[in-house]
């Protein structure tokens, strides 16, 4: 097969720097690793912008790049509600309100605090689902990026996965959690330093936003004008579908309640460091479309026919624009950066998977009183079988490669259900166990009912439709939760201390400067939303 | 604390950075690379880039106050 690039000797020495350097981090982080809390939560001792990039980042991989890149190119602005609706708000929501009850109640996990605030039923369900379906998402992106460094620089399948699943084993496995939060944040650098010179490049070749907007269709610098109709934009949604489909429910599922990234939140050296991380996050999740949705547009300016032909996807936006003006050298930085973020994708999934199997599941429900040291060593031997497990998958992946664009659909379908039960649970201390435990499944079974039986003919277009499934998920789970928490017992209130809001006292960081208090940085994130918003109104 | 040092990851960011700004930069420099529709050498010049980013990151973290741990 013919690739794409022809990387030469300085691409592969830039490439082969990197990956020394994350196996050199892993050494150097393993002295530091003594307890469980050092493995799984790095001792929560991590200053904000650390894991305030890393909670970023962990979310800023490889496959969502190229795949926002190419909704730029097919949608244009549109796709940046994924960025600025689709997560600020949810960010900032954490930040303020719910990080004191996950933070201060001490928990290791999100399936743990289910289990405090509702019951053991409850955790196990989110606990098994969250472990299946991550490491079964590690191994879907370990498939993708297989298949894109095929194309891109015609490496074979087993090499690419090879090479990257076995640096990632050995420095999860060295240092944990710290690991891979360290390489998220330079993973956040590295792809500022390997793609920033395409949008300038672009936009300055096109002669700025005005040059590019005149070789674009009408609209496609528009983030809300053509809202008004679902048949008025290229995506076919409304507007009320994305504020509350993709704005607060999707948003919010993921970026409040998904442990991948709460994870980083947990991390925190305090209180305050932990609010603090999403919202610092926050700041720079709204400039991450200059990097990702601006080259879509400029891809679709210099190629007009991009999408319309054999042998140009919408897929291809970046690479196209990547073998145009990268020579070596910043084709190797561009590469690495590519990698670096599959590989800490993939770090992240199996930190993640690795916690919630030690805590939430071996040590629940298989041995419950061992040594500190006995669940650091299962720790580690769950990295190396969720790797494996990766691994696994992207061979089956490879064999059945529809099979994975539905899995992921289907996922999606657990998030939404459970941020009712979050929001219920931490906002109104009358929900009960059974609510919470029943409210879940009724979601959860709705959503999948109504992917099933409702007619694809039903939404104006498959992203409406997964804005208003999520949308009808949640509104189920939380109607039920209400309906069931009315007519079973109640926890005792001593139980729900630090858990619930009204039950927990309220940070209060009076003494500190504005640009160190949570809720100063939040607001002024939002005042920025809002200009942007209407910037590109 | 000397070994410390390799836990502040303002210092490896900046080591990392360091070494791609001079790999580039002198690459550049060397075979002044070009492609069909870029006519400046930008291995050199975002080298340099590079290179400043991950000094004033080495700074920063040597510069630090002892008190104020990674």
């Amino acid at each position: 097969m013919h690739a794409l690039f022809h990387a030469s000797a300085v691409d592969y020495i830039i490439i082969a720097l990197y990956f020394v350097f994350v196996i050199g981090v892993g050494f150097v982080l393993r002295s530091r690793v003594r307890t469980g809390e050092d493995f799984f939560l790095s001792g929560r001792s991590i200053p904000a912008w650390i894991t305030g990039l890393a909670f970023l980042s962990a979310n800023l991989g490889a496959l969502e790049i190229m795949g926002m890149t190419a909704s730029g190119a097919e949608y244009g602005m549109l796709t940046t509600h994924f960025y600025w609706i689709g997560a600020i708000p949810a960010m900032l929501f954490l930040g303020i309100y719910m990080m004191p009850f996950y933070y201060v109640s001490k928990v290791r996990s999100v399936p743990e605090y289910l289990k405090l605030r509702y019951n053991e039923a409850t955790r196990a369900v989110n606990a098994i689902a969250f472990a299946v379906m991550t490491v079964l998402t590690s191994g879907i992106s370990l498939y993708s990026m297989a298949l894109i460094f095929q194309i891109l620089i015609g490496w074979s399948f087993t090499t690419s996965i090879l090479i990257s699943a076995v640096v990632v084993l050995v420095y999860v496995g060295l240092g944990g959690l710290t690991s891979s939060i360290f390489n998220e944040v330079v993973q956040f650098f590295l792809i500022w330093a390997g793609l920033l010179p395409i949008p300038l490049i672009g936009m300055h070749s096109l002669g700025g936003w005005n040059g590019m907007m005149a070789r674009l269709p009408q609209g496609f610098g528009h983030l809300w004008q053509n809202l008004g109709n679902p048949s008025h934009n290229p995506m076919g949604i409304g507007w009320l579908g994305v504020v509350l489909g993709l704005g607060f429910v999707l948003s919010f599922g993921y970026w409040t309640t998904d442990f991948l990234v709460v994870q980083r939140t947990l991390a925190a050296k305090d209180l305050r460091a932990a609010q603090n991380t999403p919202i610092y996050a926050a700041f720079f999740k709204m400039i991450v479309p200059i990097l990702v949705i601006i080259p879509g547009l400029i891809a679709l300016a210099i190629y007009p026919k991009i999408g319309h032909s054999p042998n140009m996807s919408y897929n291809l936006a970046l690479p196209l624009l990547i073998a145009k003006y990268y020579p070596p050298g910043m084709l190797g930085l561009g590469l690495t950066a590519m990698l670096a973020s599959f590989m800490s994708g993939m770090a992240g999934n199996v930190t993640a998977f690795t916690t919630v199997w030690t805590y939430d599941i071996y040590q629940a429900y298989i041995r419950k009183d061992a040594s500190d040291r006995h669940y650091v060593n299962m720790g580690r031997w769950a990295v190396v079988v969720g790797v494996i497990i990766s691994i696994g998958t992207a061979y089956f992946a490879a064999g059945f490669p529809s099979v994975m664009d539905y899995m992921q659909t289907l996922f999606s379908f657990f998030n939404a259900p459970l941020f009712g039960t979050f929001l219920l649970g931490m906002f109104w201390k009358r929900t009960t166990p059974w609510g919470g435990f029943w409210g879940l499944i009724c979601g959860i079974v709705s959503a999948f009912l109504m992917y099933f039986l409702l007619p694809a003919s039903t939404f104006t277009s498959p992203d409406a439709g997964n804005f208003w499934r999520a949308w009808w998920a949640w509104f189920i789970t939380v109607a039920v939760t209400v309906l069931i928490s009315l007519f079973t017992k109640r926890r005792p209130v001593e139980e729900l201390q630090g858990l619930v809001y009204g039950l927990s006292k309220r940070p209060d960081y009076s003494g500190y400067p504005w640009y160190k208090r949570p809720g100063y940085l939040a607001g002024i994130v939002f005042v920025i939303l809002v200009g942007l918003n209407i910037a590109f109104w | 604390m000397q070994s410390s040092r390799w836990f502040d990851l303002r210092f490896l960011i900046g080591i990392l950075f360091t070494v791609y700004g001079i790999v580039l930069a002198v690459y550049g420099a060397v075979s002044d690379p070009r492609t069909p529709s870029l006519h400046w050498n930008i291995d050199l010049w975002w080298g340099l880039v590079s290179l400043v980013f991950g000094l004033l990151f080495l700074i920063v973290s040597i510069a630090r106050r002892p008190n104020d741990e990674a």
